[in-house]
């Protein structure tokens, strides 16, 4: 499939609308009536651009709540999608996703038992701090298992992922089979599992946006050995490329991603399988497009489902549980559609 | 070379940060900050507590054994948010001489009003601080058993069980099979559900006297600590919210507490019907009196340096207050247990004690471990988790008691 430039910049302008629109209306939706007018005119004035008198209340509402909340929900789709798209073209498997490897249920691990502990009570930062750790901690096992000989393993990395996928899964649920017990640290668990964007912060968009940008960043510096890493090893070799580099530093920068996107997010399923296969049917395989644009739908998808989530506060549907509702059957129609589609990977 | 010198720096580098993240998840969790005082009570809750824990009201009065007790079972549907209520009978061969409660809340009823050594065994959460008023006293005393451990209820051969809408159908079928009657207990949410129930009981157990003691009770401390409240221009407005954003709606236990105390659970007011999760936003759009949080949760802390909810006047006027979950949970008696601890925090504050005022808070002095919502959530979140279907307005049969007729109506 042959992409224009041209088409890549209308997606990207579509994309960047579609999130544009998408913050605007999640800045003028709550329970207070702040219209988009009114929340523009306070961030603006926030920003020091205007000197329009405004609010303290309702200025606190759309810059210390409803702002937060809208940028962790871009920063957490971006990241996810991100990280999907590099495990996609690393480990050339289009079921890869940014829990391949173990990251993000060692991420709900150390989440999971900050809370069961109670130490996610006593500071906001316990928890993303567990859940990072634990991310961070699984990478390393993993890799450790993986490299033997100064040479790391890429078959034994996705076992060793799978099996820390079991590990932190069995360790998850018989956490939440005590909770159960304590009645409370169970609700808040559960709550947490089904990835939950409530009360987001300043200090959740200080968590999240430091991973995604650095990991971003040095994505975007080996976008182009990615690409030639798809294509296989041996060409890759032939062309220059350091590959154990290349690929564990980008399997690095998705487990950060990943890592940063849980801790702030919790289990928010499906954007990191999903986003980088709908780009990937529309902007064609080239990372040095796909990563960005890819990332910009995870955006858009996140935002639109917490917006969503916030329209039926009565049904008190979580985020990670709308992503995976909408994302399954929608993935399974886009597999049997777009079947031979799949097979340049 | 270059290759086998990344692979050996990161398999270092690995090692290094897996003993970091070791001794890290080592480090115990920091205390909470106990920056409240104890505060002051209409009552001395200890001296509440304990007068709750017994009651003797003469010999039961009731009819001959066997007998038959009418009843209406009610029961809430939180599917649904309705009640639905039905008229029954229970058939009762002779006196029960070993029961057991599959539930705190009946259990702390069945302490104060059935004679201890006619309780075969007591439910481990019963013996456990964070749910039960009674945990010291049921641990010494025992046997207890774990909610799913029905062969050892089946070994203290008991002859009447009250079991709860939560009480798995395995638990019950087992025990319909041993050929032990049981009998599924309704509605506790309310103190006047609770004071019903507290009079079945009675009746089922041939004990109507200390229930109607146990109710008289209730009915007189809730009058004294009513009594001792200051008269406010209108009634003080009571949101509690948990860590997760939960407040509890009309169905709440919560909502009864407040009106025993005459003030208003706002999220009651507010149309919440069993539980709903709100953000900072709606919190500061209720705006309440004050805000009840679970102490030691750290949540007090986190909503007073919250930037949205520290416009909120209850922030601003210094009244977020923290309480211990089991307050909050409390399904029995212990209500006005509950009611005269909230009572201290709206009206006593922690400054100077209403007149007449006699207790201190026994729930800051306890140090109980908190956490956020109620017996129904517990239950209903329990439920949840376990898959355990519901068996609400079954006709139960087996042993010596039977229920006998149905006449269901459902009411909104």
């Amino acid at each position: 499939m042959k992409v224009t430039s041209g088409r890549t910049y209308l997606l990207a302008l579509l994309l960047a609308g579609l999130t544009a629109l998408g913050a605007v209306l999640a800045l003028s939706h709550g329970s207070w009536d702040i219209g988009p007018a009114e929340a523009a005119e306070i961030v603006l004035a926030r920003l020091g651009i205007s000197t329009a008198a405004v609010d303290p209340v309702r200025s606190a509402i759309v810059w210390d709540g409803r702002l937060p909340r809208t940028l962790v929900a871009l920063l957490v789709g971006f990241s996810l999608a991100v990280a999907g798209t590099i495990m996609q073209g690393v480990f050339k498997n289009p079921m890869a996703s940014p829990d391949v490897i173990g990251v993000s249920s060692g991420a709900a691990l150390g989440a999971v038992a900050s809370l069961y502990l109670g130490a996610a009570g006593q500071s906001l930062f316990a928890l993303p701090l567990a859940a990072v750790l634990f991310s961070l901690a699984t990478l390393a096992a993993v890799f450790l298992i993986a490299t033997g000989r100064g040479r790391t393993s890429v078959p034994t990395l996705l076992l060793a992922g799978i099996a820390l996928n079991l590990i932190f899964g069995a360790l998850t649920s018989f956490i939440i089979a005590m909770s159960t017990r304590e009645f409370d640290a169970g609700r808040v668990i559960v709550t947490w599992l089904m990835g939950d964007l409530n009360d987001r912060s300043w200090e959740h968009v200080l968590i999240v946006f430091p991973t995604t940008a650095l990991a971003l960043l040095g994505t975007m510096f080996f976008v182009k050995d990615l690409n030639i890493l798809m294509i296989g090893e041996d060409t890759a070799a032939n062309l220059g490329v350091n590959i154990a580099w290349a690929r564990n530093s980008l399997i690095v920068f998705a487990a950060i991603m990943t890592g940063g996107a849980v801790a702030v997010g919790g289990v928010i399923g499906f954007v990191g399988l999903l986003a980088p296969h709908m780009m990937r049917a529309l902007a064609g395989p080239d990372n040095r497009r796909l990563v960005p644009l890819a990332g910009l739908l995870g955006a858009v998808f996140v935002i639109y489902a917490d917006l969503f989530v916030r329209l039926l506060v009565q049904v008190d549907l979580k985020v990670g549980v709308l992503t995976s509702m909408l994302g399954g059957p929608f993935f399974l129609v886009l597999i049997i559609r777009h079947r031979k589609r799949f097979e340049y990977l | 070379m270059m290759r086998i010198g990344f692979c050996g720096y990161l398999s270092s580098l690995c090692r290094r940060f897996l003993l970091c993240v070791g001794l890290v998840c080592l480090l115990p969790c920091p205390a909470a900050a106990g920056d409240e005082r104890p505060g002051r009570t209409p009552l001395d809750g200890r001296r509440l507590k304990e007068e709750l824990s017994l009651v003797r009201g003469g010999t039961a009065d009731g009819e001959e054994w066997p007998r038959t007790i009418p009843y209406v079972d009610k029961q809430y549907d939180f599917r649904t948010d309705t009640f639905r209520e039905e008229h029954k009978s229970w058939f009762a061969r002779g006196q029960p001489r070993r029961v057991v409660a599959h539930a705190v809340g009946v259990t702390e009823i069945l302490w104060a009003v059935c004679p201890r050594e006619r309780i075969a065994a007591f439910n481990d959460l019963a013996a456990n601080p964070k749910f039960s008023f009674l945990a010291d006293e049921i641990r010494a005393r025992g046997p207890i058993f774990r909610t799913q451990e029905t062969e050892r209820v089946l070994g203290v051969q008991p002859d009447l069980v009250f079991t709860v809408f939560y009480s798995s159908l395995d638990f019950k079928e087992k025990l319909r099979q041993a050929k032990i009657p049981f009998f599924d207990l309704g509605y506790f949410g309310t103190i006047e559900s609770i004071k019903y129930q507290t009079q079945l009981i009675g009746r089922l157990i041939g004990e109507e006297g200390n229930a109607a003691e146990l109710v008289r009770l209730i009915e007189q401390k809730t009058a004294e600590i009513r009594g001792k409240l200051p008269l406010p221009p209108r009634p003080p407005r009571l949101l509690y919210y948990d860590e997760n954003g939960y407040v509890p709606g009309k169905t709440s236990n919560f909502t009864s507490i407040c009106e025993m105390i005459g003030a208003v659970n706002v999220g009651s007011e507010q149309g919440v019907k069993s539980w709903s999760q709100i953000d900072y936003e709606t919190l500061l759009k209720w705006d309440p009196d004050l805000i009840v949080v679970p102490a030691e949760s750290g949540l007090r802390e986190r909503l007073i340096s919250n930037r949205v909810v520290s416009h909120a006047r209850a922030v601003k006027e210094g009244k977020v207050r923290s309480l211990p979950g089991i307050y909050l949970r409390a399904d029995s008696q212990f209500m006005v247990l509950s009611a005269n601890e909230l009572a201290g925090l709206v009206y006593g504050g922690q400054g100077e004690a209403p007149p007449g005022w006699s207790g201190s808070g026994e729930a800051l002095q306890q140090g109980l471990r908190p956490g956020p919502g109620s017996e129904q959530t517990a239950r209903l979140f329990l439920q949840v988790a376990r898959s355990c279907p519901r068996e609400a307005g079954l006709p139960v049969a087996g042993g010596q008691g039977t229920v006998r007729g149905k006449e269901g109506r459902e009411s909104p």
